[in-house]
C-alpha cells in the first residue's frame, strides 16, 4: 500500500472547507497476506461504527481515478507513530496509562463479534494457519534460509492447542499506533487483518524486536506487560492463555525475519528508501540469532 | 563471505545515495573527500560481485540441501540437538561479518517501519 497525507479544499457538502486527509492506495504488486484496499476501507467503516480508535474512512475510489489504482481517503487522525518508548518525558504513570489504553483497544478488538457479512472479507486468510502463511512467505524467497526452516519445523511440532479465534489486526506494533499527548489516538494500517489466534497480535506487539532496545518494557517497549494484561483482561477474562505468549513471540520474530529478508530484495525509485531496504535486509540475520536464542530458552524451560 | 548478495545491494544503494543525494549538495571543498569515498565504495563493490559468484556455488547449494532435510523431517528426533550448533555457527559468522555490534549488545534498532 502507498499512503500520502494531503490537504484538500471542498466546496459544499459534508466536508466543506479545508481538511487534512490521508490517501491510501493499493500498490501495483500488493503483498500476499493483504486483504486489499476495498476490504480495508469496509473494515475501517465497521470498526469506526463500533467506536474503535481508527481513522474515519471517507471515500472509496474503486476506479483508480485518484492514483491509478483503487484507493480510499480517510480523515487524518491526530498523533504520531514515532517510537516513544525511549522518550524521557514519559514518566511511569504515563507509560502505565498508555499501556492500559493499548491493552484496552486490543482487548476490545479481540472481543468483537464479527457479523457474517464482514467475515467474508477474511475468507482467504481463514484458509491458512499462521505457520502455513509463513511457509508460503519462505517459499517465495529466491534462496533457502535453514534457520527459518528449522524454526518453522519447531513451531509446527510445538503448536499449542487451537483456541477460540478473533479478529486480529495482523500488524499490531508501536509503529502502527498513533499517540498524541501521551495518549493513544489511533490504530492504523489494517491491511493484514485476519481471523486468528488473539495471541498472534499480542506476541507481535510484545516481541523484543519491536522494543527498539527498551527491552525492560515488555509491552511494545512502552510499558509493563502486567498493565497491558490487566487492561486486556478487563474486557476479555480468560480469553488467552498467557503461558503461550513466548511461543507467539517466536512466531512474531520468525515473521519479522522473513519480512526483513524480503525487504532486502525489494527495489525503490527513491534512493534513500533503497538504502533503507538494503539495510533492513541485514536485520534478517539479527532476527535469526534472536530466534535461535528464544527457542533455546523455550526448550530449557520445558526441561 | 556469507550474505555477499545482500552486501552488494547495500553498497549499491549507499553509492546511489552518495552520488545522487549527497555529492551534488556538497560545497566544493568537501566534494573531493566524498568522491574518494565513492571510489572506495566502487572497489568494495567489485570485490563483492566476485564473492557473490563464489557464494552461488557454495553456500546457496548447502543451504538448500540443509533446508530440504529439515523440511523432510531428517532432524525431527532432535530438533534441539546437533542441528542447532550448525545453525548457530552460521548465524554467528554472518553477524560477525555484517553487524558485530549486535552480537555484543543484542539490541534492535529502528530505521524501518513499513
Amino acid at each position: 500500500m502507498y499512503t500520502w497525507e494531503i490537504t484538500a479544499s471542498f466546496e459544499g457538502g459534508l466536508l466543506e472547507g479545508t481538511s487534512r486527509l490521508i490517501l491510501r492506495s493499493q500498490s501495483d504488486t500488493p503483498l500476499l497476506p493483504s486483504i486489499g484496499i476495498d476490504c480495508e476501507f469496509q473494515l475501517l467503516r465497521f470498526l469506526k461504527s463500533k467506536k474503535f480508535k481508527v481513522p474515519k474512512p471517507i471515500y472509496m475510489d474503486r476506479s483508480g481515478l485518484l492514483t491509478g489504482n483503487p484507493a480510499f481517503m480517510m480523515q487524518k487522525t491526530i498523533g504520531s507513530s514515532k517510537f516513544i518508548g525511549t522518550d524521557s518525558k514519559l514518566n511511569i504513570l504515563d507509560r502505565k496509562q498508555l499501556t492500559r489504553d493499548i491493552g484496552h483497544q486490543l482487548g476490545k478488538l479481540h472481543k468483537l463479534k464479527i457479523p457474517s457479512n464482514q467475515l467474508r472479507l477474511f475468507k482467504k486468510a481463514r484458509e491458512q494457519s499462521v505457520i502455513d502463511r509463513l511457509y508460503t512467505q519462505l517459499d517465495l524467497l529466491p534462496y533457502s534460509l535453514p534457520v527459518i526452516e528449522w524454526a518453522l519445523r519447531w513451531l509446527e511440532k510445538n503448536r499449542p492447542v487451537k483456541r477460540s479465534q478473533s479478529l486480529c489486526h495482523g500488524d499490531f506494533r508501536n509503529g502502527n499506533l498513533l499517540i498524541h499527548r501521551k495518549r493513544l489516538t489511533g490504530i492504523i494500517d489494517w491491511e493484514f487483518a485476519h481471523i486468528g489466534n488473539p495471541l498472534e497480535d499480542i506476541g507481535w506487539f510484545c516481541a523484543r524486536c519491536w522494543r527498539f532496545g527498551n527491552d525492560m518494557e515488555e509491552a511494545g517497549g512502552i510499558g509493563h506487560l502486567s498493565d497491558f494484561m490487566e487492561s486486556y483482561e478487563t474486557l476479555n477474562p480468560r480469553k488467552v492463555n498467557w503461558v503461550e505468549l513466548p511461543y507467539w513471540n517466536i512466531v512474531a520474530t520468525v515473521k519479522w525475519a522473513l519480512i526483513a529478508h524480503r525487504q532486502g530484495l525489494r527495489d525503490s525509485w527513491n534512493s534513500t528508501r533503497k538504502l533503507e531496504l538494503a539495510l533492513t535486509g541485514f536485520k534478517g540475520v539479527q532476527l535469526e540469532h534472536e530466534i535461535l536464542k528464544l527457542i533455546k530458552n523455550h526448550e530449557r524451560v520445558k526441561i | 563471505m556469507k550474505d555477499a548478495d545482500k552486501m552488494t545491494k547495500l553498497l549499491e544503494a549507499a553509492k546511489i545515495v552518495l552520488e545522487e543525494d549527497i555529492i551534488p549538495s556538497l560545497p566544493s571543498r568537501k566534494r573531493l573527500s566524498a568522491l574518494l569515498v565513492e571510489e572506495a565504495l566502487s572497489i568494495a563493490l567489485n570485490t563483492t560481485y566476485q564473492l557473490v559468484r563464489q557464494e552461488e556455488n557454495e553456500t546457496v547449494k548447502n543451504n538448500k540441501v540443509l533446508s530440504n532435510q529439515i523440511r523432510s523431517g531428517v532432524y525431527d528426533t532432535s530438533l534441539d540437538g546437533e542441528i542447532t550448533k550448525i545453525l548457530s555457527r552460521d548465524v554467528s559468522e554472518r553477524l560477525e561479518a555484517s553487524t558485530p555490534d549486535f552480537k555484543m549488545h543484542q539490541k534492535f534498532s529502528q530505521y524501518l517501519t513499513n
